[in-house]
């Protein structure tokens, strides 16, 4: 299997802060009269899931440098980190 | 002890034991008190309805004592010591002095929680169905605010006990700052002491003898004001060991050090100087205190923003060292550095972002004018969702998974588990409090267990109240599940079988960049702080308490309580009742 841009875990993570995202945003679009129902809204929740799937997918060639190791989250292991 | 090599129960065995005891304590009304907020959850937004609406105020004083009295605070307790013998490297003073109040507290919760229970049946002659805020003339049976009175003297003689063990540490230390960790526990404590004085007074000399009979009447707006002396300072009292988890292990957890040991103390100074003359606050719109002590109060919970964004900054700024010590690199790359797998970590970061959220509709909830649009509407609601309900409640839990394990020996059933629980919990509490805020914004109340009406329905400003609805029904549903799941895994943990020795890791704190040695001397004057808190208190308090005795009189009008057991006696006690406070109040002239 490729190996992803970031840790399944932390991919996890990106995709509940979704959520919050997508309910705000709903809110602060009507603000600028664009009023969304709760399945568009549920919609576009699940189009930018996918969409940070793709990115998390997306082999990983020109940012190498940049990109933390998966390994730990990304960067080195963290010997204080609760393997309790 | 923060270079510890041991698992904490390696080092305290007994101390572990105590502690264990407390947290299953709070893990067990967590458990009851969580089913009661999906029934409630279920009940309000009409999904479903398998009680009588009657019924639905004792769920909610038992969801409410349960959850913001007896999970945070059995909780707190076992952190505190914990934070004590570690900190100081000493066992308590005196086991046995610790199980007894551990004990008090048990039968404190024991006693009060009979009562409010026994309100399901009309077999029992009892009932307590006051709601955690228990408002004269409602009335509860007499023991439930005995059981809260045995509770509290509990946690009074918890912090007895981590003075005493810090000043046989300081015997030994003189020369000696104060660890970190000890010094939260005391300006925490010290704080406690002060604010738990007013809702002593109004149980003791007010409210347990009017519902003992002993006198004939209360003056409800004392006794109103006296809780709220109490009722915000122990908001702070739940959110200052989840402060000190964000203070002192995050930052480990982060791979890094807290940033500041000065700023840290600071901001617990400041809690302890300012948690307590706020409490008017939650009364702008209670006739009968001049709208100038209000703006007092005002200006002081306002002052209260600085330790919350003093920690937001330190906590940050530490999470960010620990990103770059582990390879982080850029103006937000170094986020992707954090150890987001650590359920740990996540659950208590998660649970610090919501608080920024709630730390910003506090804002409005303090605002004495812009408090009016959300006075008692399910706005509030939502605000105390996101601070008990997910900055202390998540922090609390995400600690457990690494604290189960230090107390007993034995490792964490299930890492995956307990990710999935923080992160279900997150997204959960992001459905329920969204749609609660905006509910209230529309006006609809909390504290009601049938928020529709005839001829008359709520606006949404987007969508719709039923999606509102559905949207606390989901939210509330997911809390109950990720509530399952946090549950399970500590089951699973505590049946398991002990670790190898070793296996668990050492009892550590974090370290600092900038350390005790850079904290000024006074800052460890507990006796100046405590000195000026009580000078603010007696500046905020005194003169509105002796205009309210003034006007309604020490001991008020003669009522007759409304005891809320709704059957059987309702029939015979409401007419007199409803007669005795109808004479009570001025003649209104109703203009049509």
């Amino acid at each position: 299997m490729r190996e992803m841009r970031v840790s399944p875990e932390a991919l996890l993570v990106a995709a509940a802060f979704i959520v919050p995202f997508a309910v705000e945003f709903r809110t602060v679009l009507s603000w600028v009269g664009i009023e969304l129902t709760a399945l568009e809204t549920a919609l576009l929740g699940l189009g930018m899931i996918l969409a940070l799937l793709a990115w998390a997918f997306r082999p990983a060639d020109d940012d190498s440098e940049e990109r933390p190791k998966r390994k730990g989250d990304g960067g080195r292991p963290n010997p204080n980190e609760n393997r309790g | 002890m923060s270079n510890a090599t041991t698992a904490y129960f390696e080092d305290f065995p007994e101390e572990s034991k105590v502690i264990h005891s407390a947290f299953w304590s709070s893990f067990i009304a967590l458990t009851i008190g969580g089913l009661f907020g999906l029934i409630q959850a279920l009940h309000r937004t009409d999904v479903f309805r398998f009680m009588d609406s009657a019924d639905y105020y004792t769920v909610l004083t038992a969801h409410g004592v349960l959850l913001a009295l007896t999970f945070t605070i059995f909780f707190l307790v076992g952190l505190f010591t914990w934070a004590t013998t570690t900190s100081l490297d000493r066992g308590m003073v005196d086991l046995r002095f610790t199980w007894g109040w551990y004990g008090l507290m048990v039968l404190g919760t024991i006693l009060a929680a009979v009562p409010i229970l026994a309100g399901f049946t009309d077999s029992i002659d009892m009932s307590a169905s006051v709601l955690f805020t228990f408002y004269a003339p409602l009335e509860g049976h007499p023991l439930f605010y005995v059981g809260l009175v045995l509770f509290v003297v509990g946690s009074w003689l918890a912090g007895v006990d981590w003075f005493r063990t810090w000043w046989a540490w300081k015997q030994d230390n003189p020369d000696e700052r104060i660890p970190l960790p000890t010094f939260m526990v005391l300006t925490t404590t010290l704080m406690w002491y002060l604010a738990t004085l007013g809702v002593a007074i109004a149980i003791l000399a007010f409210i347990l003898p009017w519902t003992l009979g002993l006198v004939d009447g209360i003056n409800p707006l004392l006794t109103r004001t006296l809780f709220w002396f109490f009722g915000h300072p122990v908001v702070y009292f739940w959110l200052l060991p989840a402060y000190m988890m964000w203070y002192i292990m995050l930052p480990k957890f982060a791979g890094g050090k807290l940033f500041s040991d000065p700023l840290a103390r600071v901001v617990f100074v400041l809690f302890l100087i300012l948690s307590v003359p706020t409490g008017i606050h939650h009364q702008y719109l209670d006739p009968g205190i001049a709208e100038g002590f209000k703006f007092i109060a005002m200006t002081n919970t306002m002052f209260l923003l600085l330790p919350s964004l003093l920690t937001a900054f330190t906590v940050v700024a530490s999470m960010e060292h620990g990103a770059r010590q582990r390879g982080g690199t850029g103006y937000l790359g170094w986020l992707k550095a954090l150890p987001w797998r650590d359920p740990v970590f996540t659950g208590m970061s998660l649970a610090g972002l919501m608080f920024a959220a709630a730390g910003f509709s506090g804002m409005i909830n303090a605002g004495m004018n812009i408090n009016y649009l959300v006075h008692n509407t399910f706005w509030v609601v939502g605000h105390f969702h996101l601070t008990v309900g997910t900055a202390v409640a998540l922090t609390f839990m995400a600690a457990s998974y690494w604290f189960i394990p230090q107390l007993t020996g034995k490792r964490l059933w299930n890492r995956s588990v307990a990710l999935i629980q923080v992160l279900v919990w997150f997204i959960g509490m992001t459905f329920m409090s969204n749609a609660m805020h905006r509910g209230g914004l529309f006006s609809i109340p909390r504290r009601t267990a049938e928020p529709q009406y005839e001829e008359f329905a709520f606006e949404a400003g987007v969508g719709s109240v039923a999606e509102l609805n559905l949207q606390v029904a989901l939210g509330g549903t997911l809390l109950f599940l990720s509530l399952v799941l946090f549950l399970a895994n500590m089951v699973v943990t505590v049946m398991g079988d002990r670790a190898d020795s070793g296996s668990i890791p050492a009892n550590t704190y974090a370290g600092t960049l900038s350390g005790s040695e850079d904290a000024p001397l006074i800052l460890d004057n507990l006796k100046l702080w405590t000195t000026i808190a009580v000078v603010l208190v007696v500046f905020a308090y005194t003169l509105p308490i002796l205009s309210v005795i003034q006007d309604g009189g020490l001991f008020g009008y003669e009522i007759n309580g409304f005891p809320v057991s709704i059957a059987p006696f309702l029939p015979a006690e409401l007419p007199a009742s409803l007669e005795t406070v109808t004479a009570a109040l001025p003649e209104i002239e109703v203009i049509p």
